[in-house]
């Protein structure tokens, strides 16, 4: 791109707060990523506050964190809903566009480039950055600990050129999860930073024709229609929540991944309907049907593989998700 | 790929707000059917803490069956209550007799911190109801803190290195507490563990939980269970091995299973202990009892790595799950113990 | 007293006639604590039990804590039944959690509260703050002047805390000894009065009971900042209905069976210049100081509030609108505000009136203080003089030794 897309440049020259979203699943580190941010305004002697909104937080499930940054104090405290920049751990949540404006930026994790997730995610025509943070965190960090939070905070940092590559190393450096995990995660997440910084992309959608996502608000409910005291008169209505969308890992059962074979007769399959996963599934996502292991209900796994783990004859095998979705599309 | 569930034997419903690998509705379920294998239909009283975060987070209801949330330390109260209630409505008329079991669902906590008055108070009024504690060892819901079943050595928010013998705390033993109390008739230990029972040709959906809730049902007055409730997000494990962390435990000696069955009448009585699985080395067709070392049991979670550290607390750990079994007072010379083909 | 086909004689204190109500709004569950003085209205319930005049499904249960037994009576009560239980004071602020919860989660429970000082210092004598502690949590909260009236109340709340339009827990305050403990001479329903009763109470149907066979429900859980406010607001727009369904049942008790008091009452009122309110028994000590200050000229009247919450301010407005001023006397201190509650509530629902009456407010009689018809002429002359007391920036204190 040929002109320098400006963003908060100089935050002493703006007068109103700037106002920020995270949205983020449980595990992804949003709240360290918005706290990190405000307290690198603070070494600017700027005013800047980080919160989450708190219900029941779990990992994988969709979270938000909030930033407010001014150059004078900061009175608000109640949670906001207009945002100035929008930053996005995971693609895959809901309402994404909720709460923005004209002006509004977009920070995205993502590999796919800049102009194809806007249109994508229908963020209208909007300045959008974009960066790899799960990539990065996956080449650094070990399995298990890929938080993409500090890969997005070099990428977030560009909305800010006040706050300066430096400035950031030594807020992380001095982040105390951080301390008390040891030299070694610091060191990691510092080059997390320096490649998130480096491998952001930018597109200035503004002018062009790009969708923007419909937020159809959720109908509220009328004061007068609950039942009183708010009695769930449908109980066991829990399933209408797809908790599907909080897996990393999917269990995949084996049987199905060899199904050729086991028609050619070349492997047996292992599956004995033996119901210990069954039995042992916390989310009551495996499937049963006329007594026999049918398959696993995808839209409510959570993948936490215990099935894979309490299996006696290794007929549950595991796929990161983000592949298996991948094979799915091929398919 | 279909999605629909076929068989509905589950008394919970999927898409809860539980942690992924949660035990408590591996704890939850099992009581909740094993209510209707005996024939009733089980009213929950679910003190505040994890378990509620499943059950109602409105609109969403995770229990097919009746249940209801009130406060924190008065779960054992709210059993009464159901208890009574029932009765009442059965002489009324209202409902058909034994539709009806009170079940209270409380942690650790709401069990042995803050609501041991209310148990104790439910205990003392002898009410047929069945109480599961399910006890992950801290208070889960806001974060794993210091609870009195808090094991020495662990580390919660509030003891990061784990309690040792130079602090004064220690906790208490939840069995103890109820076996003072007369009118107890069942009371078990046990935990989510897929060692046993074996037979998973004849009884694929049996497990431990299930086949001692069934027998606190049918026991005629107020019960007591004491699941162990292994917490992936505070004890440090990734979230497939609650089943797994349950079997070592058991392996280990550190779980013991067991059941306590109160004989006699109502002047003069004694309880006996049952073992249900005795940890043996089969060896030359002889049983050898035997426990797998505890560092089996500090290998397979996190809360545990600081205070391993040192040896000597390891050794005395070790120590203290043996003479558990070997001991004075210990598991081999109290129970009857298991018969072994 | 009026011969009535329907009514019978019956001696009593303030607590027996609690229980006695609670046996003739045929409660189903009842777990109570002891607690002085309130521990007498326990005593009653289980003897009533032991001697049959209970019918056995009832249970009158033991209790181990006055939080286990209010948490007792609200899953009675959702479980469908029919619950009454008592206690005051420090059993109140020790079951804060479970009796708030009660409004929230809807459970016409009726609270028999034989009023007593709160600590600290400990007092076992008449004070209203226990009933007070409760006092923006959503409860109904009627207070009773003798035990007449704590029966009367009693009966009727039962009815109106039930009413579907409703549904909220209901707390009967009435003084801790001065009441509770005073035996005298009551009206009470005879067995055809009991039939009337009962078939105008009729049974408890409670909407998403617990126990209904093939309709299981969830309550109780987590309600998240999408819903709360909503919930909260059924909750206060139910307190609305409070006053219209008491008037609904008094007129029909009234005309059917026997006269009971109004929600607000008043003595000498109609050419008063000058009012003197008070809640509960005070009432009998307000009338002999009207009558003396009458006797002097002054034209005051005294006027006794039976409902407390919700606070009846159009009756309030009523009744009082055309005072020159206005003596609140109240058993409860008031920390770091202008004025008592139960003043604040009087001066603020007057609040919109072009020629609004100064309002003195009064704390008096706490922890049983001995309060006198000298004490109260005091401030009857202190009425005729607004001038002097009414930019007073905090509460006047009676009885006092050296403060005021």
């Amino acid at each position: 791109m040929t002109e320098k897309i400006t963003y908060f440049d100089k935050i002493k020259d703006i007068d109103k707060t700037i106002v920020g979203i995270w949205h983020g699943r449980g595990n992804q580190g949003y709240i360290a990523g918005c706290s990190i941010l405000a307290r690198a305004m603070f070494q600017l002697e700027y005013f800047a506050t980080a919160f989450g909104f708190f219900g029941a937080e779990k990992g994988g499930a969709p979270g938000l964190g909030f930033n407010r940054i001014a150059r004078l104090p900061i009175e608000a405290f109640h949670t906001p809903n207009r945002f100035d920049f929008v930053v996005i751990l995971d693609t895959t949540i809901d309402n994404l566009t909720r709460g923005t404006h004209k002006d509004t930026i977009y920070v995205v994790n993502t590999s796919k480039k800049p102009e194809e997730i806007a249109r994508e995610l229908k963020l209208g025509s909007a300045r959008v950055l974009t960066v790899d943070a799960t990539g990065i965190a996956g080449k650094i960090m070990p399995a298990g600990f890929q938080y993409p939070n500090t890969a997005m905070l070099g990428a977030v940092i560009h909305l800010f050129p006040e706050v300066t590559l430096d400035l950031l190393r030594t807020e992380v450096s001095e982040w105390e999860p951080f301390v008390e995990k040891g030299e070694k995660v610091i060191a990691m997440n510092i080059s997390a930073v320096e490649a998130g910084f480096a491998g952001t992309q930018e597109f200035d959608g503004r002018g062009t024709d790009i969708p923007k996502a419909e937020i159809v608000p959720p109908k509220p409910v009328m004061w007068y229609e609950y039942e009183p005291a708010a009695a769930i008169i449908n109980t066991g209505n829990s399933h209408v929540t797809k908790t599907g969308d909080w897996r990393t890992e999917r269990p995949i059962r084996v049987d199905e991944f060899i199904a050729e074979k086991i028609k050619a007769g070349t492997k047996k399959p292992r599956c004995i309907d033996c119901m210990l996963c069954f039995q042992f599934c916390p989310d009551f996502s495996i499937v049963v049907k006329d007594g026999k292991i049918y398959g696993i209900d995808l839209e409510h796994c959570k993948g936490c593989l215990i099935c894979h783990n309490v299996c006696p004859y290794g007929a549950i095998g595991q796929k990161p998700e983000a592949k298996a979705k991948k094979d799915d599309a091929k398919k | 790929m279909e999605t629909k569930i076929y068989d509905n034997t589950a008394r919970m419903s999927q898409g809860m707000a539980y942690c992924a690998g949660c035990g408590i509705p591996l704890v939850f379920n099992p009581v909740l059917q094993a209510i209707h294998d005996m024939g009733h239909f089980p009213i929950s009283h679910i003190a505040s803490g994890c378990g509620v975060v499943g059950a109602h987070i409105y609109p969403n209801a995770g229990l097919k069956d009746s249940h209801v949330h009130i406060i924190f330390e008065t779960a054992g109260a709210g059993g009464s209550a159901m208890r009574d209630s029932i009765n009442i409505a059965e002489e009324l008329g209202e409902i058909p007799k034994h539709h009806y079991f009170p079940v209270v669902f409380a942690g650790d906590g709401a069990t042995a911190d803050i609501g041991i008055g209310s148990l104790s108070g439910m205990l003392a009024r002898g009410d047929e109801v069945l109480y599961v504690c399910y006890d992950n060892a801290h208070y889960a819901n806001t974060g794993c803190q210091y609870s009195s079943t808090t094991p020495a050595g662990a580390h919660t928010t509030t003891t990061p290195l784990g309690f040792m013998p130079t602090d004064n705390y220690q906790g208490k033993d939840m069995i103890k507490v109820v076996l003072a109390h007369p009118a107890i008739q069942y009371i078990a230990h046990t935990t989510i563990t897929s060692i046993f029972p074996k037979d998973l040709e004849n009884h694929p959906e049996m497990n431990d939980i299930r086949a001692k809730a069934r027998d606190a049902v049918a026991c005629g007055g107020p019960s007591y269970m004491h699941v162990i409730q292994p917490c992936n997000r505070g004890w440090g494990f990734s979230p497939e091995y609650t089943v797994e962390v349950g079997n070592v435990g058991v392996r280990t000696g550190v779980i013991p299973i067991y059941h306590i069955v109160r004989e006699g009448d109502w002047f003069v009585y004694q309880h006996k202990w049952y073992l249900d699985y005795l940890p043996a080395r089969y060896e030359g067709g002889v049983v050898h009892p035997e426990i797998n070392p505890i560092s089996e049991w500090f290998d397979a979670q996190n809360r545990f790595k600081a205070s391993r550290r040192d040896k000597d607390w390891v050794a005395n750990m070790q120590r203290a799950v043996d003479w558990k079994w070997v001991g004075v007072e210990g598991l081999l010379s109290k129970c009857q113990l298991p018969i072994i083909e | 007293m009026e011969k009535n086909i329907l009514l019978r004689r019956e001696f009593g204190d303030g607590n027996y006639m609690a229980a006695l109500a609670g046996v003739h709004a045929e409660i189903q569950y009842s777990m109570d604590f002891q607690i002085t003085p309130d521990t007498q209205f326990v005593e009653h319930l289980f003897d009533f039990k032991r001697r049959g005049i209970l019918p056995s499904y009832v249970r009158t249960q033991l209790a181990n804590g006055e939080n286990d037994a209010f948490t007792a009576c609200h899953m009675a009560s959702q479980c469908g039944r029919r619950v009454i239980t008592g206690s005051c004071s420090q059993g109140f602020g020790f079951s804060y959690e479970s009796i708030k919860s009660l409004a929230g989660s809807r459970c016409p429970v009726v609270i028999i509260n034989a009023s007593r000082t709160t600590s600290a210092p400990v007092n076992i004598h008449y004070g209203t703050d226990d009933a007070y502690i409760f006092e923006n949590c959503g409860l109904i909260t009627v207070f009773a002047r003798n035990p007449q009236e704590v029966y009367d109340w009693t009966l009727l709340m039962f009815k109106v805390a039930e009413d579907l339009r409703v549904q909220l827990p209901v707390i009967i305050s009435y003084a801790g000894f001065d009441v509770s403990h005073t035996v005298t001479g009551n009206t009470v329903l005879n067995e055809e009065g009991l039939k009337i009763y009962r078939k105008w109470l009729g049974k408890y149907v409670r909407p998403n009971s617990l126990l209904n066979p093939g309709h299981p429900v969830s309550l109780g859980g987590l309600a998240l900042p999408p819903f709360h406010m909503d919930i909260n607001y059924a909750l206060m727009k139910a307190g609305e209905n409070v006053i219209s369904v008491t008037k609904e049942a008094i007129k029909y008790f009234s005309e059917t069976i026997k006269k009971v008091p109004d929600i607000i009452n008043g003595y000498k009122t109609e050419d008063a210049k000058y009012l003197v309110v008070s809640m509960g028994s005070d009432f009998g000590t307000m009338k002999e100081a009207v009558d003396v200050a009458r006797e002097r000229g002054v034209k005051v009247g005294a006027v006794s509030y039976a409902m407390f919450r919700p606070f009846p301010v159009e009756d309030t407005i009523k009744m009082l609108k055309r005072a020159k001023s206005i003596a609140v006397f109240e058993r409860c201190p008031a920390y770091g505000r202008r004025m008592g509650i139960f003043a604040s509530d009087i001066s603020t629902s007057l609040s919109g009136l072009r020629r609004k009456p100064p309002v003195m407010s009064c704390i008096s009689g706490l922890g049983g203080r001995m309060f006198t018809v000298e004490h109260i002429d005091n401030i009857i002359d202190r009425l005729t003089r607004p001038d002097e007391w009414k930019n007073n920036l905090r509460p006047t204190w009676i009885g006092v030794n050296g403060g005021a």
